[in-house]
């Protein structure tokens, strides 16, 4: 016949125990920021975008679809991911006469716009500064729908934002456009690529 | 205890790993390994034709339709086919198509797309007429706005087109497929198949003027395309345009274009042709295609272009048979019986008054039953107001008996003649082959074809056959349609031979026409043209060519060279010329490196003698680089032909785009659901980048597309086909916010490639 020998249950965490369960919530939530930090920083990672022929420097968001080749504009950057539309980040140059004005140029480009676009509407009109240069911002909306027509595709209201300043007998154009209702989220993209556009 | 422990430092582990996952895998512009997992492998679509693609050429038709505006509300005035020929929207239809004319009052012309192969066509755009040939019943029409009156952005539209093929090639019994709209818009494209059945001369555009079939092609398919079995378009089915007091087939009342609030008898119809049964071929519609795809018209000219006003009734006169055409357009012979197993035969006949764009046609009965493959339905007429035309069939036996020619003009019975199809070759006598010249020192014919200079011995040279002598025979001269020189003779010559004869009097410039008879009867007739100066033994009518890029009221101001720079935006040609008679017909020809862009016939219309009569080029930006030629042809004989170099002196490689390639499209859906997702993006790079080398630079996409809203995506470029040993590769992306991209390399395009490949992407939610 053998001894049965009874250990009574702990009724507490040990010391160790304890301070082991204590560091492991804490590394959890370490590597938990950690991670989200990353996948923040990656989000709004940018990289630079230079064109030393039209003298434009800007950082714009890594991962993005660049088109530089246009004559239209100097780039255009838009977010392969973004649904329904993609994102737009532009910046173009209209070559201006001396007596040209930020006013004027947001003219001509209503004018260009409103044929090409459906439903084109200048919305408002501010006065601001960028790099204590005096500029002019101005919000548009037009609806734009699919240009290749055998595809089914439901039109998507846009809004779009320019903020023109001259320089040199130039205009420098820096556009944003997004959907409608992503319009505002968004805005932050843009602010940050104006804080960062440098014209030489 | 103890397992709660083990538990809990698993979830800790597990949330390790999903931060680790989130930062990682959520990273915009982190390139993704290649996924080649069940739903990106492309999918093998079901074997279409190879060769002939029928779904890019279906998505190419397009309907036209002439509208215009009554109290506020757009009437269909007129419908008909067209084809895309360039993916910037440039479409070759029949010019009554495009044109307004008394049945088709319009002021707008709406073109409506195959969106979906198996419904009728959508109205999509607005389109303008480029370049049109009224007498060929050709145009070129560019597509210039949406329907919204919105126009449209450069360099964005990506139309599916198809190439003009050699229409020079096609082959009697070849298989054809005709695309075009069987009704009003209220069916989708359809394809008519059948074979070539024959083919049919006519003045000024040789033995294939009109390729014919007996395929069953209604009427609304006029203007669409005739296809080979390589997809290449072969030639633009023709019906000819409705016309005010013509015959009608049907004509539909589609709409209350009276505003009674009815729509019946009162109101317009729009008119419906019959059956098409002749193609024009695609060669005669190249030149307008590629002007129109350069951007290049026809400037200013001396004269403008002009429509010689009718002054009477137009009229057929002077019907005759010949069995063979020379190169100069010349009747051979002048035959009254043909024997049996011939294989050619022309109708011959003067015409005058008549205008371009007038309805024609040749009816023709074979021992009293209707034989339509003999003869040429009705179609429009290209031979300007006066001159010598013909119509015949070569290379086909005419089997024997009782043929019955009759002409109709806009409807009427014009002139008829009738000629016998049998027996043995004909042993009776008979002249031949006229040609003219002139005699050099040792009495030799030189010089010989149809342009001869001014005040020089003329001399006519013809073969003869079967002749005996005292057998009667008469020569007539003309001139400007005047007798002015007969006799009768008895035969005085061999039984064959070649015979010289000299004619009389002085020739002043103009045209002229010896007729000769054989007891009476016409055996041989060739008309000739007096200008110019004698230069040896040929004429020099045209001298002092100068090209310059600048004129001022028919001076030239521009520098007058041959080599000009890059980017001019006109060209002139300033040329003297002399002793060149008012009405003589001659044809100005522009080449661009090689290939006749325009070519035009008519009238001289200037004095007899003078300098500085020039012709023009422009384009509404720039002449692209290229030589470009000026040819002068008078009766078929080139009387000159001078060139200049813009640029470079060749055109661009790329001026014409390509057809050929490889469709790609597809659906992008959830994993989940299976639901498409609108707005995904689906990439394509350009064959030399794969995944990995992707930078996110737009240079390196050959095209992308965004799913539509049932998840369908269509890459609008075509993929450049690879060969069999060195294949072409692409990579795709695919990207959509809140789902895992995928990626995929090695997608395989070459000559074996099935058109369209299909690749559906299932996407999963991150």
């Amino acid at each position: 016949m053998s001894d049965v020998v009874e250990i009574p249950a702990p009724v507490s965490l040990n010391f160790t125990q304890r301070w082991n369960t204590y560091l492991a919530l804490m590394l959890a939530a370490a590597v938990l920021f950690l991670g989200l930090t990353m996948r923040r920083n990656t989000l709004s990672a940018t990289q630079t975008f230079e064109d030393l022929e039209a003298g434009v420097r800007a950082q714009v968001p890594l991962g993005w679809l660049i088109d530089a080749k246009s004559d239209e504009y100097v780039f255009r950057a838009e977010d392969p991911d973004a649904l329904p539309f993609k994102t737009m980040l532009q910046v173009s140059v209209m070559t201006v006469g001396p007596d040209a004005t930020p006013n004027l140029v947001l003219d001509l480009l209503n004018m260009q716009r409103a044929p090409r676009f459906s439903t084109y509407r200048e919305i408002a009109r501010f006065d601001e500064r960028l790099r204590d240069a005096p500029a002019k911002r101005m919000i548009y909306a037009y609806t734009q729908d699919e240009r290749n027509p055998f595809q089914a595709s439901v039109p998507i209201v846009v809004q779009g934002v320019d903020v023109v300043v001259l320089r040199r007998g130039q205009a420098v154009i820096i556009t944003y456009r997004e959907e409608r209702s992503d319009f505002e989220k968004n805005l932050g993209r843009f602010e940050d690529l104006l804080a960062t556009v440098e014209i030489f | 205890m103890r397992r709660r422990q083990l538990v809990l430092h698993a979830l800790l582990a597990l949330a390790l790993l999903s931060a680790l996952s989130v930062g990682l895998l959520s990273g915009g512009g982190v390139p993704v390994a290649a996924q080649d997992g069940p739903d990106a492998t492309p999918t093998l679509p079901p074997p279409p034709l190879v060769e002939l693609n029928e779904e890019i050429i279906k998505r190419a038709t397009v309907l036209v339709m002439q509208t215009y505006q009554t109290r506020g509300q757009p009437v269909i005035a007129c419908t008909g086919s067209g084809t895309l020929v360039s993916a910037d929207g440039l479409i070759l239809t029949n010019a009554h198509v495009a044109l307004p004319s008394e049945m088709c009052r319009a002021d707008q012309l709406v073109i409506a797309i195959t969106v979906r192969l198996d419904e009728p066509p959508v109205p999509t755009y607005t389109a303008e007429i480029v370049n049109f040939s009224k007498g060929r019943d050709l145009a070129v029409l560019r597509i210039n706005g949406y329907l919204d009156g919105r126009a449209i952005e450069p360099g964005t539209l990506q139309l599916p087109f198809v190439e003009l093929g050699d229409s020079a090639t096609v082959q009697l019994d070849e298989t054809i497929t005709v695309m075009g709209y069987p009704d009003f818009g209220n069916a989708p494209v359809a394809a008519t198949r059948g074979t070539v059945s024959g083919f049919t001369a006519e003045a000024r555009a040789g033995d294939r003027a009109w390729i014919r079939t007996a395929a069953t092609i209604p009427g609304t398919m006029s203007g669409g395309g005739a296809y080979n079995r390589a997809g290449k378009l072969i030639g633009v089915p023709t019906i000819a345009p409705a016309r005010a007091g013509g015959e009608l087939v049907d004509c539909r009342v589609l709409q209350d274009t009276n505003g009674d609030g009815r729509a019946d008898e009162n109101d317009r119809c729009v008119p419906v042709g019959g059956f098409i049964s002749a193609l024009r071929p695609s060669r005669l519609a190249r030149g307008l295609v590629r002007a129109a795809t350069l951007g290049i018209r026809q400037g200013e000219d001396l004269t403008p272009p002009h429509a010689v006003p009718t002054e009477g009734a137009p009229i057929f006169s002077r019907l005759f048979f010949t069995t063979r055409v020379n190169e100069a357009g010349v009747p051979a012979n002048v035959i009254g019986r043909v024997p049996t197993g011939t294989t050619s035969l022309y109708l011959f006949f003067d015409y005058d008054n008549m205008v371009d764009g007038m309805v024609y046609e040749l009816r023709v009965t074979v021992d009293d039953v209707p034989r339509p493959e003999y003869g040429l339905p009705p179609t429009t007429w290209s031979g300007g107001k006066r001159g010598t035309w013909y119509i015949g069939r070569a290379g086909l036996p005419w089997e024997n008996g009782v043929y019955h020619f009759r002409l109709f003009i806009e409807g009427r019975e014009a002139a008829g003649r009738s000629i016998v199809i049998g027996g043995g070759p004909p042993t009776e006598p008979q002249f031949s082959d006229i040609v003219f010249g002139l005699l050099d020192e040792n009495g030799n014919l030189v010089g010989t074809n149809y342009v001869l200079p001014e005040g020089s011995a003329i001399q006519a040279r013809f073969n003869y056959l079967y002749m005996t002598p005292e057998t009667t025979w008469s020569y007539i001269w003309y001139f400007e349609g005047q007798e002015v020189l007969r006799d009768t003779l008895a035969w005085a010559g061999d039984e064959q031979g070649v015979w010289v004869m000299p004619a009389g009097g002085d020739f002043y410039p103009g045209q002229y026409r010896l007729e000769l008879y054989i007891e009476g009867t016409l055996s041989a007739t060739a008309d000739f043209v007096i200008a110019g100066g004698a230069e040896g033994y040929s004429s020099a009518i045209f001298s002092d060519f100068r090209f310059t890029d600048e004129q001022i009221e028919g001076v030239p101001t521009g520098a007058v060279r041959n080599d000009f720079p890059s980017e001019i935006p006109r060209l002139y040609v300033f040329f003297n010329w002399r002793l060149i008679a008012p009405g003589t017909l001659w044809t100005r020809r522009w080449l661009v490196d090689g290939d006749v862009l325009f070519e035009v016939t008519e009238p001289w219309d200037a004095e007899s003698t003078g300098e500085n009569y020039f012709v023009g080029l422009q384009s509404l930006q720039t002449l692209p680089d290229a030589t470009y030629t000026f040819e002068i042809v008078i009766a078929n004989v080139t009387q000159a032909s001078v060139s200049a170099k813009v640029g470079l002196g060749q055109l661009p490689v790329e001026a014409f785009a390509s057809a050929e390639g490889v469709l790609m499209t597809g659906r992008i859906t959830d994993a989940e659901t299976g639901q498409g997702i609108p707005g995904a993006l689906f990439i394509v790079l350009q064959a030399e980048y794969s995944v990995e080398d992707f930078l996110w630079d737009r240079a390196q996409v050959l095209d992308a597309s965004l799913a539509d809203s049932q998840g369908y995506f269509r890459i609008a470029r075509l993929l450049p086909r690879g060969t069999r040993e060195e294949p072409l590769l692409y990579s795709v992306l695919v990207r959509a916010e809140g789902y895992l991209p995928l990626s995929a390399d090695g997608i395989v395009v070459d000559t074996d490639t099935r058109s369209p490949v299909v690749i559906n992407v299932a996407l999963s939610r991150n």
